[in-house]
């Protein structure tokens, strides 16, 4: 049996178990552990698309809040009961037929994703004409865009009153599953010969062209596809938080992103795992920090939004000191794994 | 609308744009030298306006004292942060000191959370800037005359310094090609530091006037009127000081003369400024006053 | 019969240039540091945009494409500083060459899908087989940016190869490498000539290379032609000798 095969069949296993895992987790685990692992598997969905673009195609774009919002709010509008509509649009009532629009989970995320890739679309097309810097602001200046338009559409999104009762579709399968489907999509994605245009655009533009590339072409095609996934992502946060205003999805949720990038490593699709589950448990283990912690007989009063600045400090270190993030570049494969615990001989080479 | 209306209206939009200008320089002769969009400048505003305020509210300066030693201080943390947080990566790819610069603007506005408190803050305005002029019926406050002879007067100076004196010819020469200065003998961390500092100077004269001008600060202050600035920058010309004025005050005046003329608009006003990046960049990216930067293929 | 004219004038670093290639020919393209030759190849490969005049292929005007869709024409080409992409094994950059000629959408890639699968396996059969053909197939998995300069430099030449080009412009091919290489490379370049059923521009800077295989010259000084013709003719031009003169050029070599 070749290596590749038994890799393949570790890895079906793996999924195997890990769904199990999923299914017991539901019933037993606490909600506030159960809440956790859903955030890291939407971090996931976000850090990864991200890195599809920077990582993979160098393009920097801190637009993501706002391709959030858009796979956000159109969920909720699709999910949310007419009655629930009611309540919330007290100031004008929704537009019809969105008022009277009731959708089921799945339906109404595939088309979040589809508008969301579409939004994407329209975005790309005058951002990903500038190089790195101006291509940040570009999208930070889109991305408020699309905030401020959130905030004025009164009819639709509600305004800044914002959204109230989402329904709360999102479980620990549902996040999963969409992050597991991401990753497996984007992953197939970068290991073929797209994979290799989008890295010969990163690394020099100008000779990718001249390899007969359509540059522009295949960075819309990275963003569309990343715009896709984020709609995903988008979608099962609003059905998570179950309540949502245009000012959740501000610059400082694409600077979350690209924390959580930088953390686990630009470049390796495990990193951005790591990077999500890393940032999403210390969020949590540092929430005592907000607030008085007890040590012993003394009481060290806590200052709300010190959590916020320890991941500031953090963050500037790993990407002073440590800028390969935790895995660098690097993949875990199952290779790596067995040849490590001396199951497997090292060979030269690579397996395929 | 009526000529004293209209004239007031000019006023106010350019005493924002002097504001807009002098925090743009900063952005501009950053990006000129490094290639830099420093996402920090705009907390350093924030800074600078806590800074004061917490001289006059806490230490109970009297308010020259207080803005002095915010102006001073800020000039030290600007330079701090190009020190820090900048100069070691250097030799880095462009896009790792851009994910610093993120980095340092979330760090200043957390810390700004946390010492400061998320609540707006009232900033003292000294009464020597609520007195109102009248002019042929024309209504001046105080302070907007203060803040167009200010940034006059401090606009000329950085013009001066710039393009008449050797610091300023050395200034230019790193931003045209920072290897070819140094190898002709400038000291291009020296003069970094002094356009680090030079720029964050500008910043908190012109946050100071800005919190005088909307006495509410707030952490996040800095950010949106950083973007903003930044992009009146762009407008202008980015690597080019008079752009930055020029397109500050471009920025200042359309700002306060559509809502002016379409008061309807009043809620979509921040799309102004974004709305205008867009445009710019597709009409005339080196903005109106820019010189091609050279890319090095 | 192809044949490649090209005529500019206006270009500043470049004036009045015109040449025609026949098929199958190898000609090269010669002069000073500076004298406008990798400008040719710009604008050729649609780098640049011309002042004035076309370029065409097989009459065809192509002048003003980007050099993506030229190369989609059929004209590939190596870069003077070597522009490979460092972070990719050998073996990705040839296969990077092989995109342009794909069928599938991203999304049957990104599935995994059968048809996919069999469209990559075809493309790392045939990359593998130029590396074969270049001799590279020992380094197919090193990182390319860690091999010594003149691999890297046949590394180039494998992924100009793998676009499938009617036509190849090779940007100095011999710099930096030792007689015994120059020598290789001379074979190396007429066996592709034959085998791919190319046509050959080539700049150098080694004359022993240009005498060697080049069937005709072009002499570029300052932007300008100053002469054309066959190598023994050229090498005892006066105008090309004094161009030379005052430049440190292997001219006897």
């Amino acid at each position: 049996m070749s290596k590749n095969t038994v890799s393949k069949i570790l890895t079906l296993i793996s999924l195997v178990v890990f769904v199990l895992f999923l299914l017991w987790a539901q019933q037993n685990l606490n909600p506030y552990l159960r809440r956790i692992m859903i955030l890291i598997a939407i971090n996931v969905i976000w850090a990864v698309t991200f890195n599809l673009v920077f990582g993979y195609t160098g393009q920097f774009s801190l637009g993501h809040a706002g391709l959030i919002a858009v796979g956000a709010y159109v969920t909720a509008i699709l999910t949310m009961a007419p009655a629930q509509k009611e309540q919330n649009f007290f100031l004008a009532p929704m537009m019809w037929p969105l008022s009277q629009m009731e959708w089921s989970f799945l339906p109404a995320l595939v088309t979040a994703a589809l508008l969301t890739a579409f939004v994407g679309f329209l975005v790309g097309i005058p951002s990903l004409q500038f190089r790195g810097d101006y291509m940040a602001i570009v999208t930070l200046g889109l991305a408020e865009i699309i905030r401020v338009v959130n905030m004025n559409l009164q009819t639709i999104t509600n305004g800044s009153l914002g959204l109230k009762g989402i329904p709360s579709h999102t479980t620990l399968l549902w996040s999963w599953g969409a992050a597991v489907i991401t990753i497996a999509f984007i992953a197939t994605l970068v290991k073929s010969s797209y994979g290799r245009a989008f890295m010969a655009i990163r690394d020099d533009e100008l000779a990718a062209g001249a390899m007969g590339i359509q540059v522009f072409r295949h960075k819309m095609i990275a963003f569309v596809i990343a715009s896709f996934f984020i709609g995903i992502g988008g979608g099962l946060y609003a059905c998570l938080l179950s309540t949502i205003d245009p000012n959740v999805f501000i610059f400082l949720l694409s600077y979350q992103v690209v924390t959580v990038v930088v953390l686990g490593g630009v470049g390796s699709i495990t990193g951005n795992v790591l990077g999500a589950a890393v940032y999403v448990s210390l969020f949590e283990l540092l929430r005592p920090i907000d607030g008085p912690i007890p040590i012993g007989p003394v009481t060290i009063p806590g200052q709300p939004g010190m959590r916020m600045v320890i991941f500031s400090i953090i963050f500037l270190i790993v990407i002073l000191f440590y800028r390969r993030g935790i895995m660098g570049t690097s993949e875990f494969s199952w290779n790596w794994l067995l040849t490590k615990l001396g199951i497997w001989r090292e060979s030269a080479g690579v397996q395929e | 609308m009526d000529l004293t209306l209209f004239l007031q209206h000019l006023a106010n939009g350019l005493s924002l744009g002097g504001l807009y200008a002098l925090i743009a320089i900063g952005y501009t002769m950053v990006y000129g030298i490094l290639r830099l969009i420093n996402f920090a400048h705009g907390d350093i505003v924030m800074m600078a306006a806590y800074f004061a305020f917490y001289g006059i509210a806490l230490f109970l300066l009297p308010w020259p004292v207080a803005f002095l030693l915010a102006i001073i201080g800020t000039v030290f943390l600007g330079m701090g942060i190009e020190r820090v947080a900048y100069r070691p990566l250097r030799d880095a790819p462009r896009i790792s000191v851009l994910i610093s610069a993120i980095g340092v603007s979330l760090l200043l506005e957390n810390v700004a959370i946390v010492a400061f408190g998320g609540r707006p803050k009232a900033f003292p305005r000294p009464s020597m800037f609520a007195e109102q002029w009248e002019v042929q019926g024309v209504r001046f406050n105080n302070l907007t005359l203060f803040i167009i002879a200010t940034c006059l007067v401090l606009l000329v100076a950085m013009f001066i310094l710039v393009y008449r004196t050797k610091t300023g010819r050395a200034m230019r020469a790193v931003s045209r090609d920072l290897e070819a200065a140094r190898l002709m003998g400038i000291n291009v961390n020296w003069v970094i530091s002094l356009t680090f500092g030079l720029g964050s100077g500008l910043a908190a004269i012109g946050a100071l006037m800005w919190a005088m001008k909307f006495p509410q600060i707030l952490p996040l202050m800095g950010v949106f009127l950083g973007l903003k600035c930044f992009i009146a920058a762009v407008v202008g010309g980015i690597g080019s000081v008079p752009g930055a004025m020029l397109g500050g005050v471009i920025l200042g005046v359309g700002e306060i003369m559509i809502v002016a003329f379409f008061p309807e608009l009043a809620s979509w006003k921040y799309l102004f400024a974004y709305s205008l990046l867009i445009v710019i960049l597709f009409i005339r990216p080196t903005g109106i006053m820019g010189r091609e930067i050279q890319e090095k293929a | 019969m192809e044949n490649l004219t090209k005529q500019f004038g206006g270009l500043v670093a470049l004036s009045d240039f015109n040449v025609e290639l026949e098929e199958g020919e190898l000609v090269g393209l010669i002069g000073p540091n500076g004298s406008g030759k990798t400008t040719a190849f710009n604008v050729i490969t649609g780098i640049y945009r011309p002042t004035g005049g076309r370029v065409t292929l097989r009459g065809k005007d192509i002048t003003g494409l980007r050099s993506d869709q030229i190369t989609a024409q059929g004209i590939a080409r190596t870069f003077q500083n070597i522009r490979l992409f460092p972070q990719m094994t050998v073996l990705e950059n040839v296969m990077v060459g092989h995109h342009l000629r794909l069928k599938t959408s991203p999304l049957v890639a990104g599935l995994g899908l059968p048809s996919y699968v069999r469209q990559e396996r075809a493309m790392r059969d045939e990359s593998l087989e130029l590396l074969q053909i270049t001799g590279l197939e020992d380094v197919a998995h090193e990182k390319a940016g860690s091999l010594p300069y003149g691999r890297q430099r046949r590394v180039e030449i494998a992924r100009a190869l793998a676009t499938e080009p009617k036509m190849l412009l090779l940007d100095e091919p011999a710099a930096g490498m030792n007689p015994e290489e120059t020598h290789g490379l001379m074979d190396f370049i007429q066996q592709i000539l034959k085998d791919f059923g190319l046509t050959i521009f080539l700049i150098e800077h080694q004359m022993r290379l240009v005498m060697g295989i080049c069937e005709r010259l072009l002499v570029l000084n300052y932007g300008v032609t100053i002469a054309k013709g066959y190598p023994e003719e050229i090498q005892n031009d006066s105008m090309v000798i004094s161009a030379y003169l005052g430049v440190s050029a292997n001219v006897n070599n």
